[in-house]
């Protein structure tokens, strides 16, 4: 067992190794989900490159607040971006091999971006291990404490993006978010879209979940709903519709059903992108 | 790591959060709006196609025939099978069939089938035979 004691190289390695469970515990759903191992095989490789340099900055900018050690130095968190990026396709490649799914039979670009789609999830899944799983340290708490409160307008934005886009990319490849676009009618979608704001509103504001917010004294609470609840619905919507773009999901169909499954797939990206204010 | 109090947010924002709020209502308002127009013009009735064959090139063995199918209808479709059947001039006949997962409502999608037979020295019939609801 690794001690996380006053020495660096150990705490790093702490970190490294919540990492590396981070990755499997967030990422594990999507690398046993069939869908998943099929946009390898059929995804635009243009697509899966703007996939992958996009998440560049993306775990850069966690790297930041949430890096495998409590440095916001820049080249620190470019260190553990890359790490994390590192850790994602290790481990999504490792355990697609050990579930069978990267063989001869294919070729070999085709196991390449079968990794590559993983690897994304997983590289976030590998930041937010070091966030999450580190909870039980004691000597990690009293250090994040020093973190708290810093987090401005922007920040709590960019972890929406992220809350929404990890989120997004867990439900986004699946056959069942298509089906549901095709089920429901346009009122139903128009309820989606209000409960979906409810939600969003009411995780951070009204139920008190650890890490909530609340709104200055002598404000109303649409002051918040405007400022926040609104910005965030919009980034989950887009960051849902880039999603849907990436993995094909918007090809050969109408506005309307464009819609309709951005919408769909909002309402868990809303979730992820109000759960990352409480918990990042 | 995840705070144990709950933040305030401040009391004098910056102007840049009432813009992109602003903007935000504005989104989501036409979102909204454009949704009602929906429930309003929704028709729930059957699925409508039109298929229009394209180009035909020759392949090994064959002849294949591209061809796009549209779904007319605000009813989305699932297990759309479409089946061209070529009646040559020598008097044969044979049958291709392609089968798409969905054709969403209003929308257009492209498929390819495949026959022994030159299709433009004989009649062809492209259509679509039948679907099921998602």
């Amino acid at each position: 067992m690794i001690a996380s004691n006053g020495n660096p190289a150990s705490k790093f390695l702490v970190g490294l190794m919540r990492g590396l469970a981070g990755a499997l515990l967030f990422a594990l759903p999507m690398l046993m989900t069939m869908e998943m191992w099929q946009l390898g095989l059929y995804a635009s490789p243009s697509r899966l490159l703007l996939l992958c340099v996009l998440a560049g900055p993306l775990l850069y900018g966690l790297a930041r607040r949430i890096g495998f050690e409590r440095n916001v130095s820049r080249s620190q968190a470019l260190r553990d971006a890359v790490i994390a990026y590192a850790l994602g396709m290790v481990v999504s490649a490792c355990v697609l091999w050990m579930f069978g799914l990267l063989d001869e039979t294919l070729n070999f670009g085709h196991n390449i971006a079968m990794t590559a789609f993983q690897s994304v999830p997983a590289g976030i899944g590998a930041l937010l291990g070091r966030s999450q799983l580190g909870v039980h340290s004691g000597a990690d708490e009293e250090q994040d404490n020093d973190y708290d409160g810093e987090s401005g307008y922007f920040n709590e934005l960019f972890m929406m993006l992220a809350g929404a886009l990890f989120m997004g990319l867990n439900v986004a490849p699946t056959e069942e978010m298509i089906l549901i676009g095709y089920k429901v009618a346009p009122a139903q979608t128009f309820m989606i879209v209000v409960t979906s704001l409810m939600i969003m509103h009411c995780f951070v504001y009204s139920i008190h979940f650890r890490g909530g917010h609340s709104a200055p004294e002598g404000k109303p609470a649409w002051h918040m709903f405007v400022r926040f609840t609104l910005p965030g619905y919009v980034l989950s919507f887009l960051t849902s519709v880039y999603a849907l773009w990436t993995f094909e999901r918007l090809d050969h169909t109408s506005w309307e059903q464009m819609i309709t499954a951005s919408v769909i797939l909002t309402l868990p990206a809303a979730i992820g992108a109000a759960s990352a204010r409480l918990v990042l | 790591m995840t705070r144990s109090t709950t933040k305030t947010e401040t009391a004098t924002p910056h102007w840049i959060e009432w813009v992109t709020g602003i903007i935000s209502a504005a989104l989501v308002g036409a979102l909204l709006i454009w949704l009602a127009y929906d429930i309003t013009r929704h028709d729930s009735s059957d699925a409508q196609f039109r298929v229009r064959a394209g180009a035909v090139a020759v392949v090994s063995g064959g002849f294949r025939v591209s061809f796009d199918i549209a779904n007319i209808s605000q009813a989305s479709a699932s297990q759309v099978r479409v089946t061209g059947h070529l009646k040559t001039q020598s008097g044969s006949s044979e049958s291709a069939v392609a089968t798409f997962d969905y054709v969403a409502s209003e929308a257009q999608d492209h498929g390819v089938l495949f026959f022994s037979s030159d299709p433009r020295n004989g009649d062809l019939d492209i259509r679509a035979e039948s679907y099921v609801r998602p």
